[in-house]
């Protein structure tokens, strides 16, 4: 298995011989929009890939839990480990 | 008995030090497992080694071990030193700064019995998992950088970036001396590297508090030194032992 840098490379290379392969063969005989829809295939699949980057981003960003229970059980916690060592007189400076 | 070894990097954490080491302490008691933590400290200017020290003496040396190192040499060679001295048979990596709470670690600890796993993750991302102290700018910028990983590297595990973590003893022996990088993306690399190995991966929710005590550092130049760190771990080959040696050079 190589890297996931040249996995990328054969999968592109491999997607744009198909869409060359697509245009010599109908490019000629389409019109209107199958035409546009070959010849934009690469913009169209950006276009899709960007924006399900950009929907599943946000949509995690705002499902991001934010605990604040948790920063109060910390500072209890804190508190405890403080009185440990008090009550065995410990000091650290 | 089952030993579980802590590796405990730190630099400049003489409050949190104590603090960090009293909850280890407690909450592995409270798993009845033997345990040692070792305290990897840099020479930190702020006199963390002393405070280790003296937990030595409350604590006793067998439980906190210090193997410190001259100076400031970065986190990823810390794992690596501290991997030279680690008797237990699991490998518990976590930070000294109290964002990663070692109540979970019953948690941890179980699911691996459970699952018999060869890593366990904490996710902040998981159900029940999540963060405090960061606002939406904050959590974007990790949900981004989460997702950047995850789009080219391939999702190890639903915290790319995570780095709360239970290995078994012969995972980590396998994957250090071939690992690449140093500094933002070593743990990432070191999840890759085990899921390209077919290393079973478990996952933990867990609660990230935003640091309390020291400076919580987050430039522009980690940004940077972050996606240069992924777009060379794009061109490396997973299942390939790296060619170059596992140096000590600083970060
Ligand atoms: N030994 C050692 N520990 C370090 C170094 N840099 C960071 N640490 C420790 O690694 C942990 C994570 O560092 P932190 O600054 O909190 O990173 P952040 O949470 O990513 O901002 C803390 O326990 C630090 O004390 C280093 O160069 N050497
Ligand atoms: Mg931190």
């Amino acid at each position: 298995m190589a890297s996931r840098g040249v996995q990328f490379l054969v999968l592109l290379s491999a997607i744009f011989g198909m869409w060359l392969a697509l245009i010599l063969k109908f490019s000629k005989q389409s019109t209107g929009y199958v035409k546009y829809a070959i010849y934009g295939f690469p913009i169209i699949l950006g276009f899709l890939f960007g924006c399900y980057s950009g929907f599943s981003v946000i949509y995690n960003m705002i499902i991001f839990r934010t605990c604040p229970q948790k920063a109060e059980d910390l500072k209890k916690d804190v508190q405890e480990a403080k009185d440990f060592y008090a009550s065995r007189g410990v000091r650290f400076d | 008995m089952v030993k579980y070894s802590v590796l405990l990097p730190t630099y400049n954490e003489r409050e949190n030090l104590p603090l960090i080491v009293y909850l280890l302490n407690r909450e592995l008691t409270k798993c009845q497992v033997d345990f040692e933590i070792l305290i990897i400290d840099d020479n930190s200017p702020d006199g963390t080694l002393a405070v280790a020290q003296k937990l030595q003496t409350v604590f006793g040396p067998e439980k906190i071990r210090i193997e410190s190192r001259p100076g400031k040499l970065g986190l990823g060679t810390a794992y690596i030193h501290g991997m030279r001295f680690a008797t237990g048979d699991f490998i518990i990596i976590l930070d000294a700064d109290l964002s990663h709470h070692p109540e979970a670690l019953p948690q941890f600890i179980g699911l691996q019995r459970a699952g018999n796993y060869d890593v366990v993750t904490g996710t902040r991302y998981m159900n029940g998992g999540g963060v405090w102290g960061w606002n939406m700018k904050r959590k974007l910028t990790s949900r981004v950088a989460n997702y950047i990983a995850s789009a080219t590297l391939g999702q190890a595990s639903t915290d790319m970036t995570g780095s709360y973590r239970l290995y078994k003893r012969a995972v980590l022996e396998r994957i250090l001396p071939s690992m690449v990088s140093k500094g933002y993306v070593f743990q990432m690399e070191i999840i890759m590297r085990a899921k390209a190995l077919g290393y079973r991966i478990g996952e933990v929710p867990i609660n990230f508090v935003d640091r309390v005590f020291g400076e919580s550092k987050f430039k522009l130049s980690e940004i940077t030194g972050y996606l240069r760190g992924v777009w060379m771990l794009f061109w490396t080959d997973m299942k390939k032992a790296s060619p170059l040696p596992t140096a000590t050079k600083a970060q």
